[in-house]
């Protein structure tokens, strides 16, 4: 009985024109985003590999000449990679600071090195949790908003319970015929857009992006299924199926567009961040205090201010403790930052669409979780630069030695090999499911609820 | 209206002919309207209206006052640094301008939110175009943001679809479509009153909305709207109301076209979702792919290729041409401050003739080349920020096809929130720039010793002659004179000042001109198409 009902509702819907709309616009652009990636993606990594190696040069060309050139006075550049599943979840990634400068104390920027053209307005990447977010969500509920009150109005409810089966069958039946019919254009996009990435040859997937690439499928799945249920629900709970089709496009309006745009701006207003130059200044005094904690234990006529970079004659570990309390307001300051856009990001949760949005970045590691991890290795680079600096100097670290800098220049020779380098690394599968299970478990529960609700109340719906 | 219809005289009085059509009009009109007015859809989509203009204006306007204060604040910090210059390379090594919020962006965000609000430059640098100087968390580009063109694009462009795409189906299913075309009521009469009808109701719904977002913005004390504010947004409301007339009449057509109205809802609510919301992402990458731009690494490779080329002529040049005379360090004082690896000073206070004359040397061969090569890497520049204008045009350009995008040009034109308001401030910045270097010229303050020192070449002496005046005591600290931080500012009150006035609303109205033509041959086109659909259309229902 159930395959007979699953059957019929399939067939029901499978010739409309919704879901044949439907089926062409969603695949076109999974096809579309995909070949679209496959462009862009070639052109930041050429990008990206081109700034690397002039990176490289620079480094090798300094590390023979000057100790301080590489260590103190000049800048490395790091970057963040382009992200290979950026069609999955972009995230913004073009438009997130995409580079440090770097030495062995400081760690200067965010920098961008522009890769889109902002002439063209702010728009997201049609990526596919795009397309599952707006486009197949809408779908559910244009699928699913006349699923009770259609069939009631068009008397077949009546005759479908007049046969000998449980209500609850019938419900889960709508359910999941509903999920079917948003499965087969989601499954056979994803298809056809993995054969153009992969065919391209210039994306390379390994183990860890298929894991990704699979739990998004989950994720969203997970996702869509909100709004066939809220669709069910709305169905049940109007007579006119005219009426929960406006009810739930009006919603649709409010969960997808409204909300997560308007999470973003109330977040700026109601966290706010210090000023700029508030920040600076404190930055400054922290560098000043530290200079003359250290000026103070360690006394010697050389001991003169700072002068900003480790130079010669002065102290190592005067400079290695004055980096290290400028950073620690300065990186508060940049993490306040990104807890801004975090802060957003929980407000935009009030929407499933918010849910699954920070769901799929997480796992992704695109967007603002990737330029976060990003920092976070720009600064353990950092510190481990300053460590190498530290184990490989051979010399009083706390008393300056004026007269023996030639001695120190061309006694403290470094091999580029020996050097750490910098190598941006992506998030794994397991880091991106431990952010988030929370989104994906408040999915789940969203879902149980609605499923529940619409349940009850179907149980006692009045058919005729 | 039935009773009404039959009322009428059979035959109609020549005189009285356009009389009884403008009162079937009438008829006609507030029939569409009262049956819009209680329906489901206009209850519930009037409220969210409402609720989102009021709350998204509070918000907005929020967003502005912090934008003004912000704004204030670098103007003011600028304006402390300018009165704090002691020599013309203060002036000459940095200076910015600030481009005010735009009164009516939180109408139209437009392209404010990408751009800073900052053009930076320098002697050594025109100022580029730059990205999120703006906001103070730049990262906040990661999360969506919303305006009112937002609002009214999407969400009332929703809504009169879904009370446009049963006008004229929803009548033939019910039936009262045949009913009341077996009166005397010419067809383009219905249709007329139809479409009046409805726009009345859409236009109750967006105007209640812009009246109590405009409320919320003149409670503020920061948005101050002068005259050609308000026909700025007088335009702006216009503009709103052929938009939404434009949707509207596409729902009509489409719904004379489609024998079931949700039929007709469904090609309607694609055709929003199409050409509403993902059609800017699709005309960028078109436009990208039509007008592709090089790789930003190329450029950045050529600025620091030419770079490179700079400073090894410097290298080569200074260090090795131009070895620094013998001197004592007693002999100089003030603040002897060098501009990194420049082969000349940027400040100083007091040095001997030899020393002196050894640094205006240095900067008369290498500031020049400086100059130079600032305008050569300038030029790289400029010509990536040409393709990117045309890719951009392109999209522009391209993004007209949709409705919902050449409103939001128009708008954001208007508004003075468009990417072209942006540019204008950028080139008003470089020609500032270039303003600022011909006044440092006329006070001879470039190539000068005026760059880097207040002492007069009068006063210049050798170092012999300083040697003599050390021995006489006291005479070498008077010779030498103030410390640094006593020597009084340099008065710059001739210095230009920048214009930042935003363009004059004649040229943002010819500027949009193109998008509200287009959006009212829209209107003209599709009115035509539903009048000659409707003449043919079969007015029986479940035909």
């Amino acid at each position: 009985m159930i395959s007979d009902l699953l059957k019929k509702e399939i067939l029901e819907h499978l010739l409309s024109l919704r879901l044949i709309l439907a089926f062409v616009l969603v695949i076109a652009l999974m096809l579309a985003s995909s070949g679209l990636f496959v462009k862009d993606y070639e052109a930041q990594l050429s990008d990206y590999n081109l700034q690397v190696s002039e990176n490289a040069e620079y480094v090798s060309k300094n590390v023979s000449s000057n100790v301080f050139e590489l260590f103190s006075w000049g800048r490395q550049k790091i970057y963040r990679r382009p992200h290979p599943l950026g069609f999955l979840a972009e995230g913004r990634e073009k438009d997130l600071p995409n580079s440090f400068r770097v030495n062995a104390f400081r760690l200067q920027g965010p920098d961008y090195s522009l890769r889109g053209n902002p002439l063209l307005g702010e728009f997201e990447f049609l990526d596919w949790s795009f397309t599952v977010g707006i486009v197949l969500s809408f779908v559910a509920l244009l699928l699913a908003s006349d699923g009770v009150n259609g069939e009631k109005q068009r008397g077949t409810l009546r005759l479908i319970l007049s046969n000998p089966v449980p209500r609850a069958r019938v419900l889960i039946t709508k359910y999941l015929s509903t999920m079917i019919l948003l499965t087969i254009p989601l499954v056979i996009g994803s298809i056809l857009g993995l054969l153009v990435i992969t065919a391209s040859g210039r994306v390379p997937l390994g183990g860890q992006d298929w894991a990704k690439i699979g739990s998004i499928a989950l994720i969203s799945l997970l996702y869509l299924s909100v709004f066939v249920v809220l669709g069910l629900l709305l169905s049940t709970t109007l007579k006119d199926p005219q009426a929960s089709l406006v009810v739930s496009l009006l919603l649709w309006v409010v969960l997808i567009i409204v909300i997560p745009s308007g999470a973003a701006i109330t977040a700026k207003l109601l966290d706010q961040l210090p000023d700029q130059n508030a920040v600076s200044e404190q930055a400054d005094r922290a560098f000043g205090e530290a200079v003359e904690n250290h000026n103070r234990r360690y006394p010697h006529k050389d001991n003169w201010v700072m002068s900003g970079q480790w130079s010669p004659g002065e102290s190592l570990e005067r400079a290695v403790r004055a980096a290290e309390a400028e950073d620690r307001v300065l990186f508060d300051y940049d993490d306040q930052k990104v807890g801004q856009v975090r802060f957003g990001q929980e407000l935009s949760r009030f929407s499933p669409a918010g849910l699954y949005q920070s769901a799929a970045l997480s796992i992704t590691g695109s967007g603002i979780v990737h330029y976060e991890s990003f920092v976070r290795q720009s600064r353990r680079y950092r510190e481990e630069l300053k460590r190498f600096l530290e184990t490989s100097y051979a010399f009083d670290k706390n008393y300056p030695n004026r007269e023996g800098q030639d001695q120190i220049s061309r006694g403290f020779k470094i091999s580029y090999a020996s050097l750490p380098k910098f190598e941006e690394q992506l998030l794994s599968v397991q880091e991106g499911w431990a952010n988030a299970i929370w989104d994906a478990g408040l999915l789940a529960l969203i879902n149980v609820i609605l499923f529940a609700a619409t349940w009850a109340l179907f149980v006692r719906y009045d058919a005729r | 209206m039935s009773p009404k219809l039959s009322n009428r005289p059979p035959k109609h009085a020549n005189a009285n002919f356009w009389r009884t059509e403008k009162a079937m009009l009438w008829t006609i009109t507030k029939k569409q309207l009262l049956v819009n007015l209680l329906s489901y859809r206009f209850v519930v989509g009037f409220v969210l209206c409402q609720v989102l203009f009021v709350l998204a204006t509070v918000i907005l306007v929020r967003d502005y006052e912090e934008r003004v204060k912000a704004h204030g604040e670098a103007v003011s910090r600028e304006s402390k640094k300018l009165d704090e210059v002691k020599v013309y390379s203060d002036l000459a090594r940095g200076m910015s301008v600030y481009k005010p919020p735009a009164r009516l962006s939180p109408i139209c965000m437009g392209f404010d939110k990408t751009f800073g609000n900052q053009a930076a430059f320098a002697y050594s640098r025109a100022p580029e175009l730059e990205v999120g100087r703006q906001e103070k968390n730049a990262l906040l580009v990661a999360l969506r943001s919303l305006d009112l063109v937002t609002v009214i694009q999407l969400v009332l462009g929703l809504l009169v679809l879904l009370f446009a795409h049963d006008a004229v189906s929803g009548e033939r299913e019910r039936g009262t479509l045949a009913l009341s075309m077996s009166g005397p009521l010419p067809r383009h009469i219905f249709l007329l009153g139809q479409y009046l009808g409805g726009m009345l109701t859409i236009s109750a719904v967006f105007l209640v909305g812009i009246f109590f977002a405009l409320l919320v913005m003149i409670r503020s004390a920061s948005v101050q709207l002068g005259g050609s504010d308000w026909l700025r947004l007088g335009l702006i409301i216009l503009v709103s109301l052929v938009y939404l007339s434009a949707l509207y009449l596409l729902g009509v057509v489409t719904s004379i076209l489609s024998k079931r109205s949700a039929t007709a809802l469904v090609i309607l609510l694609f055709f929003w979702i199409v050409f509403i919301v993902i059609f800017p992402n699709l005309t960028s990458a078109v436009a990208s792919k039509i007008k592709p731009v090089p790789a930003r690494g190329l450029v950045a490779q050529q600025t620091a290729n030419l770079r490179r080329e700079f400073w090894t002529g410097i290298d080569q040049n200074a260090r090795k041409t131009l070895p620094r005379p013998a001197h004592k360090w007693e002999f100089i004082a003030g603040r002897y401050v060098y501009g990194g690896d420049l082969p000349y000073p940027i400040r100083l206070g007091y040095a001997p003739r030899e020393i002196m004359e050894w640094e205006l040397e240095g900067l008369q061969r290498f500031l020049p080349l400086e100059i130079e090569y600032a305008n050569r890497m300038h030029e790289v520049q400029a010509g990536y920020e040409r393709q990117l204008h045309e890719q951009a045009a392109t999209a522009r350009f391209l993004a007209r096809i949709s409705p919902a995008w050449s409103y939001f040009n128009a708008v954001s034109g208007l508004a003075g929130t468009d990417a072209e308001a942006y540019t204008t401030f950028l080139a008003k910045a470089r020609n500032y720039r270039l303003q600022v270097l011909n006044y440092l010229s006329s006070k001879d303050g470039l190539v000068s010793y005026r760059y880097f020192t207040r002492l007069e070449p009068s006063r210049f002496r050798t170092t012999a002659e300083l040697e003599l005046l050390q021995k006489q005591g006291d005479r070498l600290k008077q010779e030498m004179g103030k410390d640094w931080d006593s020597v009084p500012p340099l008065d710059l009150r001739d210095l230009p000042t920048f214009d930042h006035a935003p363009a004059p609303v004649a040229t943002a109205v010819a500027g949009v001109l193109p998008d509200v033509v287009l959006l009212v041959f829209l209107n003209l086109a599709l009115f035509l198409a539903a009048h000659v659909c409707f003449l043919r259309t079969d007015v029986r229902a479940g035909g």
